[in-house]
């Protein structure tokens, strides 16, 4: 069972190095929230590999916890792109402006 | 190595195996509605196969429906995401396609 458990982990890490990857080069916004979304996932099999090891129960909720921040991240940024219409335009611009 | 611990170690070699296959499409597709399509089904069907995997090793009398309650929600939550993510681009496609710039496949979305 240790030399399976060794596989998964190099396979999860392998994983979790290509979006990795794609999140520093992804040439645009939404690639980068993509690659987020992949990463958090990639700790979530983490985290069900290590309750395997463990053999424990109490790891489930830890993996609820991480599955759910990775969703509000992808949706707290897209709704804060979707509100920004339009960057460009100084008139609009000044609405959603962080600073 | 019991029966147990040999099905549930297949199960998690599938569902690890899923989930690298879906990273390299997010690394080597051309487009970024192509990536969204990648992670959605594999990464799912991915954790399913593991969740399924942890189950039968952990037996159901210490975990009850506690895994099951986790399989539903990975299954709300990752299409959720994947289909807003997708509804965005559309939406913006859309509005490019009135606006009358660039063609479909240079998605510059800054």
């Amino acid at each position: 069972m240790s030399v399976v458990l060794t596989i998964c982990y190099l396979g999860l890490f392998l994983a979790a190095v290509l979006s990795l990857t794609r999140l520093i080069i992804g040439p645009t916004v939404l690639d980068r929230i993509l690659a987020f979304d992949a990463v958090s996932l990639c700790a979530a099999g983490i985290v069900i590999l290590f309750s395997v090891q463990t053999s424990s129960v109490y790891f489930i909720e830890v993996l609820i916890i991480f599955s759910l921040l990775g969703f509000t991240t992808v949706l707290g940024y897209l709704d804060y792109l979707s509100r920004l219409k339009n960057k460009n335009d100084p008139e609009q611009k000044k609405d959603y402006d962080l600073e | 190595m019991t029966w147990n611990e040999l099905i549930s170690a297949i199960f998690l070699l599938f569902g690890v195996l899923f989930i690298l296959i879906a990273n390299l499409g997010i690394l080597i597709l051309p487009d970024v509605i192509c990536r969204a399509h990648a992670l959605s089904k594999a990464v799912t069907l991915g954790i399913l196969l593991m969740l399924i995997g942890l189950w039968i090793y952990l037996g159901s009398e210490d975990v009850g429906l506690k895994i099951l309650l986790t399989i539903l929600f990975q299954f709300i939550t990752i299409p959720l995401s994947s289909h807003l993510f997708i509804f965005y681009i559309s939406h913006q496609l859309k509005k490019r396609k009135i606006e009358g710039t660039p063609p479909v496949n240079e998605l510059d979305f800054k």
